[in-house]
């Protein structure tokens, strides 16, 4: 596949597994490494259905690095007799609060992309003009795919 | 228009058909949640036209290897045989036959029909980290780590898509690390044993 156009859309993590993004010209590749073993999944631009943006707030993101920043921030307060560790605590506070604030105002975009056979979701946490450009990108290539697989002759037609 | 079930919301996975869907803002009968979608319609399946020899005689052309009642339509790139619409598979830029697209297939040859692989890198990682958190045996788990790293950077080479996958610079820590681990599980290993002469002693 030389000399294709080919760009890592999105990387995510689930805690048991990994899975990266990446669009080319004939469609999305998904690699899902689970355990010790990568699987590909691929969908093609000349049959998806439907592509969908929305945003969420992501329930145990939200849970967990609130749980986060109160433990440390209580942690904190129990440790105000000794300054250096109030204060290493109120740092831990801080990275929490700041991820925990990042999500609640800027929320997860997730573009969806849906098929014949399946379908591929990818989130975007920070960078929403890259979320609106890439989702841009994909409408552009299914539109010009689905064209030129109508006009394309079948190769191998069933009898 | 045809209803298809296979759409779903992408908030809450409920059935969406396509008949309710608009292009531009949609919001979700059951979740409620809103939504941008962009409709597309694909190109239907279509079957094509098998040029019989009958149809057309034997001057016009040499008949199929596997239905000699077929009209061939080109060449397998790899043995040569005449294919008629029916035999002919194009993949990754060739047009093969279905006995070596079968063969290639099984020799793990194809490269666009793999859709499942060891991940060594992950191997790797999990090396490192155990040599980590049991340092005495980093000697051995750096030597695994190394030999992970080998066997990954063989597999690239086989499969360059997988070069994307966690890029360059993680595989070059990857390197670093698992030398790194090496080389100082082997300096502990012969300060460990020199220790234990110097007890005998």
């Amino acid at each position: 596949m030389a000399g294709e156009r080919r760009e890592r859309v999105s990387g995510m993590s689930d805690g048991t597994s990994r899975s990266v993004v990446i669009i080319g010209v004939e469609g999305l590749d998904l690699y899902r490494s689970e355990g010790y073993q990568i699987t590909r999944r691929r969908v093609f631009f000349d049959e998806v259905e439907l592509v969908t943006r929305h945003q969420v707030l992501g329930g145990w993101f939200v849970g967990l690095t609130a749980c986060g920043t109160a433990f440390f921030a209580l942690l904190g307060l129990a440790a105000l007799a000794e300054m250096v560790a109030a204060l290493i605590f109120w740092g831990i506070t801080a990275v929490f609060a700041a991820a925990l604030l990042s999500r609640v105002l800027l929320k997860l975009d997730v573009i969806t992309v849906f098929d014949r056979r399946s379908q591929i979701q990818m989130p975007f946490a920070v960078r929403k003009a890259r979320a609106r450009r890439i989702h841009r990108l994909i409408c552009d290539r299914v539109r010009a795919a689905q064209p030129a697989a109508a006009a394309r002759p079948e190769q191998a037609p069933e009898v | 228009m045809a209803r298809s079930p296979r759409l779903a919301c992408p908030i809450c996975r409920g059935v969406l058909h396509r008949a309710d869907l608009r292009e531009g803002g949609n919001r979700c009968r059951r979740c409620d949640g809103w939504f941008e979608a962009a409709l597309f319609a694909p190109p239907r399946v279509r079957q094509a036209h098998v040029g019989g020899m009958g149809e057309s005689g034997p001057q016009a052309g040499a008949p199929c290897a596997a239905h000699p009642g077929n009209l061939a339509v080109g060449e397998c790139e790899r043995c040569g045989g005449f294919l008629c619409g029916l035999c002919r598979i194009e993949l990754d830029g060739n047009v093969l036959c279905p006995a070596c697209f079968n063969r290639l297939d099984g020799e793990g040859e194809l490269e666009g029909t793999r859709h499942s692989f060891r991940d060594y890198r992950s191997l790797t990682v999990t090396a490192i980290a155990l040599g980590m958190l049991i340092w005495p045996v980093m000697a051995l788990t750096g030597l695994a780590a190394l030999i992970g790293c080998v066997l990954w950077s063989r597999q690239v080479s086989r499969q360059p898509v997988l070069r994307e996958l966690w890029g360059r610079t993680g595989t070059a820590i990857c390197w670093f690390l698992a030398l790194a681990q090496f080389g100082g599980g082997l300096v502990l290993l012969v300060f460990f044993l020199r220790l234990m002469a110097d007890g005998m002693r």
